[in-house]
């Protein structure tokens, strides 16, 4: 409970990238913080264990049945998407952030776990040992969602 | 402004928003005691209770066609029972059961595939296919109850006429409605079913082959 309480911060992170009110964030929290609990007893040391928590709060955000009940398919965007009428609002997010976070909405289940681990500083191996697919393929995965992101960003602008 | 000044900018906020958030150990305790089940936990449950429930109906309606039905071998109007109606009956059952084990087999085989914590592809290799199954299991089940209604009102029109010796006449007219009664309700009864599970299940398993699918494209990619 320590240690995943210390590291609660993982969850928040990938709550904030995949929901969008507060509901469905606390759902997700509550269904992660579960998971982990479950699961923790499978958990070998072999890796980090942050990167354990990553892999577990992705897979249950990825393939959460609540979250696609309420929004189906993975790549919708919802209307009240990061609106900045909630937390985030009072950190004065910059303009480009709230842009960066509004394309990144757009992105698919899978892209946003990758842009996620990215921008949360993991390099490609740890992103490949995360998702399971390979390090050649995160890169190629990665030069998409950037110019994915870049594209959404000027169209928002 | 590049990527790279974006990600500097989010760990920024992204930190200070997940520090606004941070629970407290009671908070966490509380969050994990008032959790409802997941997806998958919901289906487990569902599958223990709905062996259980057929199990104990199964076992009931032997008891009641061996204990009361079965010394005598007639029925309450005094008919003997044809022998045939009996093993039909046992066939069916048989078939029931048949069909929760096998699943039980397949099921087990996916849950095999990976224990613990699995990677993505795993996850959602394990998810698709414990709903697939899931979802054949419960058409398969239906069929058989369908079945089950179909020859129960085909044996008791066969022994009714047999033992009652109606006329020809009667008899067709009397089939044919009770035909296109069986099709009818049995028709909208496996759509309606089927319709149901669709709208729960549907859009969330498609999402999922969706996501399994991009997963394999990135692998099969060639930038």
């Amino acid at each position: 409970m320590d240690i995943v309480g210390a590291n609660q911060g993982i969850i928040h992170k990938v709550c904030n990238i995949y929901c969008d009110d507060e509901e469905d964030r606390n759902d997700l929290f509550q269904e992660i913080l579960a998971q982990l609990w479950k699961s923790y007893p499978s958990f070998r040391k072999e890796s980090k264990f942050t990167t354990w928590m990553y892999r577990v709060a992705l897979n249950t955000a990825i393939t959460s049945f609540k979250k696609i009940r309420r929004q189906p398919g993975f790549n919708r965007l919802c209307d009240q998407n990061l609106q900045i009428a909630d937390e985030m609002s009072s950190l004065e997010m910059d303009e480009n952030i709230a842009l960066l976070k509004q394309a990144v909405s757009k992105l698919s289940g899978i892209e946003k776990s990758i842009i996620l681990l990215f921008l949360e500083n993991k390099n490609y191996e740890e992103i490949a040992e995360i998702t399971g697919i390979t390090q050649n393929y995160v890169r190629v995965k990665m030069n998409r969602i950037k110019k994915k992101l870049k594209l959404l960003m000027t169209a928002e602008d | 402004m590049e990527l790279k000044d974006l990600k500097k900018a989010w760990i920024r906020v992204s930190d200070e928003s997940s520090g606004k958030q941070q629970l407290n150990e009671e908070q966490i305790k509380a969050m994990l005691g008032t959790r409802t089940k997941s997806l998958l936990e919901k289906i487990e449950r569902n599958i223990r209770t709905g062996f259980v429930v057929i199990l104990v109906i199964i076992a009931a309606m032997l008891a009641v066609d061996y204990l009361t039905v079965a010394p005598s071998g007639m029925t309450s109007d005094g008919n003997k029972v044809p022998r045939w109606l009996f093993f039909l009956d046992l066939g069916l059952n048989l078939l029931i059961i048949s069909l929760f084990v096998t699943f039980l087999f397949h099921y087990w085989k996916i849950r095999q595939q990976c224990k613990g914590v699995c990677d993505l592809r795993h996850t959602l290799t394990k998810t698709i296919g414990i709903l697939t199954l899931y979802q054949r299991i419960f058409t398969f089940l239906l069929a058989i109850i369908l079945l089950i209604s179909a020859t129960g009102f085909a044996a008791g029109y066969y022994t009714s006429i047999h033992n009652h010796n109606t006329s020809e006449g009667f008899f067709l007219s009397d089939l044919l409605i009770g035909i296109l009664l069986l099709i009818l309700i049995s028709g909208l009864l496996f759509y309606l079913i089927r319709w149901v599970f669709r709208r729960v299940y549907g859009n969330y398993l498609r999402g999922l082959r969706d996501t399994f699918a991009e997963l394999n494209e990135v692998e099969e990619g060639d930038d």
